[in-house]
């Protein structure tokens, strides 16, 4: 076989098989971030780890004081002792009540308010002064008047959370609606849209990661409002006990609400961002590409 | 229709296009804190049923703004515009504009977009589907029909923009430099796309092109534009055999001669601009 040196090597037009796919999972995917599937949530585990076994090491050898800063087994060991009491069924259910009724009223007239102004530049330029003054006021400054209105209840809650998330919601939307080009507004003409065709076909849809956007952010403010007016006062809500547990130097407890607040609105925005990704396919696609 | 029409595509059909006319037009526009500028200069031309007119001049000489008179999408400030008699106005049915950048809502799939303007019309939706689904084909992207923009190439996303354009069988198609933001290879893939629809339906076609090879491979009659003011300095008739080949054209000795004298007009006006 070695004389086979002078046989010509062969023609290039010979037809040959395609050389064969190397194995599944060797290509790189076009998936950002493919190769970190496993050393992210690694990384997240090592991270807390390293938080909250500093935070527990120091609390145990009396390098912090646990009476202030609290320790966290004994925090976890709080929240598991309190989860299915009165911390939940009491104090969660009415921060949450108060915080989403608000948040959906922000929301529906919030988004009303911005799609009817948007149609009427005269109006908007009308409002704007006094819209930009209500915007300024920190919102939690109305809190006891709103408390000596609303009284301890729920409604005070409801009208803290959407005195903030309002404005949240009606701001991202009129600019989601404003962000519609002029080019997409010729088309409409050039294609002889009637102004609600405009309107619904070549505005709105453009203005729904605007409006999204704003919902997410509204129900953060509107929380922000609420547990800083129970922090006020109120009968019940986690802001209640966050005042209660302060004061009365229960650390361990007082973190353990913060965790349910976080896991609450947490939650909350999951949802949010599930909705957004099933009503917004094609913004996906843009990303993913 | 019969079915025997329906497959018999080289017979030649009786163009469908409208007559335009444009008569003694000017265009002042209005500039803030100085004299309005004169855009337009007192321009008359006409394009016959079924006719092919481009438009070639330098930037800034009022070819777009003529484009838009006849579209109706602004007034003139002096003379008349008609479409078989009927003075322009905007968002006519049968005028289908186009424009160099494509327009297309990103929430919308191809079909989407092609879709559009006939919902605009209340045109029922299988009807609508069928129509754009058959189009979308015809311009090479039937597998690309539930495609966002985001996803599709440039030369897609023209051609889909060409077939909401084209899908409603305007009989006037106005054109703005539709296939200069392409490259060379996709430019006179879609001009081929084009010229086959358009020599299927015939309608009247109005297309600004700064591209004066694009315009002799296309049209039928050539318009050159001055620098400004605006104002039609030279009416050129290509009498190339129809139907075109694209690729063929750019050997073809006829046409190295019209663009030799065309050219010898339209570069004075353009180192004049
Ligand atoms: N809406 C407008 N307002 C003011 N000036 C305009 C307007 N549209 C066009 N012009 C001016 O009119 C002239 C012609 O513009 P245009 O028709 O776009 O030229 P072309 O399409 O040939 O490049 C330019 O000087 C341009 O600045
Ligand atoms: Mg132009």
């Amino acid at each position: 076989m070695s004389t086979s040196t002078a046989i010509p090597s062969e023609p290039v037009s010979t037809p040959r098989p395609a050389p064969s796919a190397p194995p599944p999972g060797e290509l790189k995917t076009k998936r950002k971030h493919a190769h970190f599937r496993w050393s992210v949530p690694l990384g997240w585990v090592v991270f807390g780890l390293v938080l909250f076994g500093t935070w527990e090491l120091c609390a145990a050898t009396g390098v912090i004081n646990p009476v202030y800063f609290g320790q966290p087994s004994m925090i976890i060991q709080s929240l598991f002792q309190n989860l299915f009491g009165e911390l939940l069924y009491v104090h969660t259910v009415a921060t949450f009540t108060g915080v989403i009724i608000g948040w959906i009223l922000a929301s529906v007239l919030g988004i009303i308010t911005a799609l009817a102004l948007s149609a009427s530049p005269y109006m908007l330029k009308v409002i704007e002064p006094y819209f930009t003054m209500a915007n300024s006021l920190p919102r939690v400054a109305l809190a006891p008047l709103f408390l000596l209105w609303f009284g301890l209840g729920v409604e005070a809650k409801i009208a803290l959370a959407f005195s903030l998330a309002f404005f949240v919601v009606f701001s991202n939307t009129l600019a989601g609606v404003q962000s519609a080009e002029s080019e997409r507004k010729l088309l409409a003409r050039v294609l002889g849209a009637s102004k609600i065709q405009t309107f619904r076909k070549f505005v709105l849809p453009g203005a729904v990661p605007g409006i999204f956007t704003g919902l997410e952010l509204g129900f953060i403010f509107g929380m922000l409002a609420a547990v800083a007016g129970e922090m006020l006062a109120g009968r019940a809500g986690l802001g209640v006990q966050l005042q209660f547990y302060a004061n009365s130097f229960q650390m361990n407890e007082y973190f353990a609400t913060l965790i349910i607040l976080v896991a609450g609105t947490m939650l909350f925005s999951w949802l949010l961002r599930a909705i957004r990704r099933r009503l917004l396919r094609w913004q996906e696609a843009t990303e993913t590409e | 229709m019969s079915t025997t029409s329906m497959t018999d595509t080289t017979r030649v059909e009786p163009p469908r296009g409208a007559r335009i006319e444009v008569s003694d037009v000017y265009q002042y526009f209005a500039s803030p804190g100085k004299e309005p500028v004169l855009a337009v200069d007192t321009t008359s031309l006409v394009v016959e049923p079924g006719e092919f007119v481009c438009f070639v001049g330098p930037s800034g000489c009022g070819k777009t703004t003529v484009l838009n008179q006849i579209a109706g999408l602004v007034k003139p400030t002096g003379g008349t515009v008609t479409l078989d008699g009927k003075t322009a106005k905007e968002g006519r049915p049968d005028v289908g504009y186009l424009l160099a950048r494509d327009g297309l809502l990103p929430w919308r799939t191809a079909l989407g977009n092609v879709m559009l303007p006939m919902e605009l019309r209340g045109t029922p939706r299988a009807e609508a589907e069928h129509r754009a689904t058959e189009l979308l084909e015809t311009v090479g992207l039937g597998k690309f029909l539930h495609s966002y923009p985001s996803q599709l190439s440039h030369g897609m996303r023209q051609r889909t923009a060409l077939s909401r354009t084209l899908v409603v069988e305007p009989t006037t198609i106005l054109m703005d430099e539709p296939f200069s933001a392409l490259d060379a290879e996709t430019r006179l893939r879609l001009q081929g796309v084009f010229l086959r629809l358009w020599e299927h339906h015939r309608s009247s076609v109005c297309f600004v092109t700064h591209d004066l090879a694009e315009a002799i491979v296309m049209a039928d009659r050539i318009l050159v534009f001055g620098a400004r003011p605006g104002k039609i300095i030279a009416d050129y008739r290509i009498d190339l055999e129809r139907p075109r080949n694209v690729l063929e054209l750019q050997a073809n000795d006829q046409y190295h001669h019209y663009f030799q004298e065309i050219w010898s007009v339209l570069r004075k006006e353009l180192a004049a601009a």
